[in-house]
């Protein structure tokens, strides 16, 4: 199901791309703000030392086969990459610069998750250095010490493990994150030792922790975090958050959840701060201005039912219940503060396109 | 346009200047043979060249080998081979029939260690140890049957071994190698129908130029093989017996460089239909 949600979101972008796409969500737009992406993989990841490796083997997972689904409809042949390792580097370099540039280039700067460019290529060892400028996943953080942009790093090794058929790894050796201009990723065989050395020490990063609640309020605020602004196609939302439930599925919904329900009880304080209106009021607003959905709110604290609308995570036909998972935490947390009582979730359903949510105060 | 599509239309049309053969009076078959051919190969000999330009290490030593044989051999028709040779006529006022023997037997020794260069070569690039096991039964069978064809006709010949003339050693000695040749080159065939399906799908377009040399050597011998076990198949002293194989040559002479061109220019094609399709001038495949 979840492999469903994401081969969905990549045709999506790729209709994005060809302007064969209806706009999904009509009255709030195809778009959310980047914080939303953002605060649910840097909760993840700070809640689990694990999260960067699945996030990135997953997202390397789905890339690979949506980058050769993608190609077979632009009609590049799969013998296209034959025999690369024989390629002179010129060639090799300029070839898969321009079939990067042409298809995921801009698929990805149509969706404003960020500039790639292909800088540099050795063809023994394979090395191939990519900028990504603009990163969707870590733009407007800072103060880290070294990449965070696992989600990219497995879908940009994804995409070239699948169009030059070999086993690839990548790392950042750059990140918006930690002061630098671009992402920057280093992708080269997985079997070499220089790239082992490289990949683990990335994937398996010091503890982060991340001030998410001053990265909410220059979106809350308006204030760009990069030149593109502070939007990102609701596809890119979609995909990151599959991908952190690919693996095990189930346990990683549960998790999901109980790291969603923590930012919630977080942000209800920066929410109430910021727009000063009393109780739930709050959380309606921060959703439709991030553009995350529209809600009707039914009920009191006693019973709360929240009628959502043209929710960002499950836009799109296939509904995935799991893909809620964290969403539904979060609310659970922002009610529980902004009622002053904790809630607990006693429902949740989709009906048609909406996601109905009902939440009772526990015990 | 696409490689598949090019190979569509292209493999076809090359089939009319072969059959033309067919047609053709005798002397006009053979004016238009000893053009046909040595143009065909020359053709083949520079888009092997250019193409070896697009590969490293021994993928471009293997092109460059090929470009090799196609212009010896090319030249070895126009000088020597050819129903009109250019060059013979000049030799066989200066030189005995043994000598002049000699030289084209020296040159297609030459050509023949091009084209096993280049066999060397396509082995170090093409993982043979991949064939699945109905690869090496393929294989095992392509042994017997072209060590076969290429034996049978000249059978004559094998049972007086140790009183065979040069001549004879050196016809014997150039079947076993052709056998030899569409030997190792039978797995590429092979592997292409192997991995048609999977991700590590083979070049077709490679295959296809692997296809061309097995063609003009494997039915050349298949002919012989057919008209020595049913003599009666054809009249005695027919034309056919000449134009069948200039037809088989000319065909595969052709598949040969029409394989080589798509090949290179590959790369070019694909851009243009990414873009087309980016910029919704054609649809996406399968829409």
């Amino acid at each position: 199901m979840i492999n469903s949600v994401i081969d969905q979101a990549w045709a999506s972008m790729l209709a994005s791309v060809l302007k064969k796409r209806d706009i999904s969500r009509v009255e709030i737009g195809d778009e959310v703000d980047l914080y939303i992406p953002q605060s649910r993989l840097l909760s993840l990841v700070e809640s689990n030392p694990d999260i960067p490796r699945l996030l990135y083997s997953s997202a390397q997972e789905s890339a690979r086969r949506n980058a050769g689904t993608i190609v077979n409809k632009l009609g590049m042949p799969s013998d296209y990459f034959w025999k690369f390792e024989y390629w002179p580097k010129a060639r090799a370099f300029s070839t898969l610069e321009k079939i990067v540039t042409r298809i995921f280039a801009s698929i990805m700067s149509q969706a404003k998750e960020g500039s790639l460019k292909i800088t540099e290529l050795d063809v023994e060892p394979l090395r191939i250095n990519i900028s990504f400028g603009e990163c969707a996943e870590c733009a407007g953080i800072t103060d880290f010490e070294y990449g965070i942009c696992y989600y990219h790093a497995g879908t940009l090794s994804g995409i070239l493990s699948s169009l030059i058929n070999r086993d690839l790894d990548s790392f950042e050796t750059n990140c918006h994150a930690s002061g630098g201009d671009s992402c920057d990723f280093t992708i080269g065989d997985k079997t070499e030792e220089f790239m082992r050395t490289g990949y683990e020490t990335y994937i398996s990063p010091p503890v982060i922790s991340a001030d998410l609640a001053v990265r909410l309020e220059k979106s809350l605020n308006n204030i760009p975090v990069r030149a593109l602004g502070n939007m990102v196609d609701v596809s890119y939302l979609q995909l990151a958050m599959a991908n952190t439930l690919l693996s095990d599925t189930e346990n990683a919904a549960l998790s999901s959840y109980e790291v969603g329900s923590q930012l919630g009880h977080r942000l209800a304080p920066v929410l109430a701060a910021f727009y000063g209106h009393e109780g739930l009021q709050n959380m309606g607003d921060y959703y439709f201005q991030l553009g995350v959905f529209t809600v009707e709110m039914k009920g009191d604290k006693s019973r709360l039912e929240l009628n959502i609308k043209e929710c960002a995570v499950s836009a799109g036909a296939v509904k995935a219940m799991e893909m809620t998972s964290f969403l539904t935490g979060e609310l659970q947390g922002l009610t529980s503060e902004l009622t002053g009582m904790e809630m607990k979730l006693e429902e949740s359903r989709f009906e048609d396109d909406n996601l109905l949510l009902t939440f009772v105060p526990a015990g | 346009m696409t490689y598949v599509r090019f190979l569509k239309i292209a493999l076809p049309v090359i089939a009319i200047p072969a059959l033309v053969v067919l047609v053709l009076p005798e002397r006009v078959m053979s004016v238009y043979v000893d053009v046909i051919e040595p143009l065909s190969l020359l053709v083949g000999s520079f888009l092997a060249i250019w193409v070896s330009f697009i590969y490293r290490k021994q993928l471009k030593a293997a092109f460059v080998f090929l470009s090799a044989f196609l212009l010896i051999y090319a030249l070895a028709i126009i000088l020597f081979l050819a129903f009109y040779p250019v060059l013979l006529p000049f030799l066989q006022s200066h030189l005995g029939y043994t000598e002049i023997l000699r030289i084209v037997q020296g040159i297609q020794f030459i050509n023949y260690a091009m084209l096993l260069f280049f066999c060397i070569n396509l082995l170090r690039v093409i993982d043979v140890t991949k064939l699945n096991r109905n690869g090496w039964i393929i294989l095992i069978l392509t042994v017997i049957v072209s060590l076969l064809l290429a034996i049978y006709p000249v059978m004559d010949l094998t049972k007086n071994m140790n009183s065979l003339e040069l001549s004879e050693l050196f016809t014997l000695t150039m079947r076993i190698l052709d056998a030899a040749l569409i030997i190792v080159l039978a797995p590429v065939l092979w592997l292409y129908i192997q991995y048609l399906k999977s991700q590590q799908k083979q070049s077709l377009t490679f295959t296809i130029i692997i296809f061309g040399i097995v063609w003009a050597t494997l039915f050349d011998y298949l002919f012989q093989f057919i008209t020595t076990l049913f003599p009666g198949l054809l009249s005695e002293g027919s034309l056919l017996y000449t134009t069948i194989p200039e037809m088989i040559f000319i065909y595969g002479y052709l598949i040969i460089a029409v394989g080589l061109y798509a090949h290179r220019k590959q790369d070019e094609w694909g851009y243009n239909t990414i873009d087309k399709i980016m910029s919704g001038e054609l649809r996406l495949v399968g829409d």
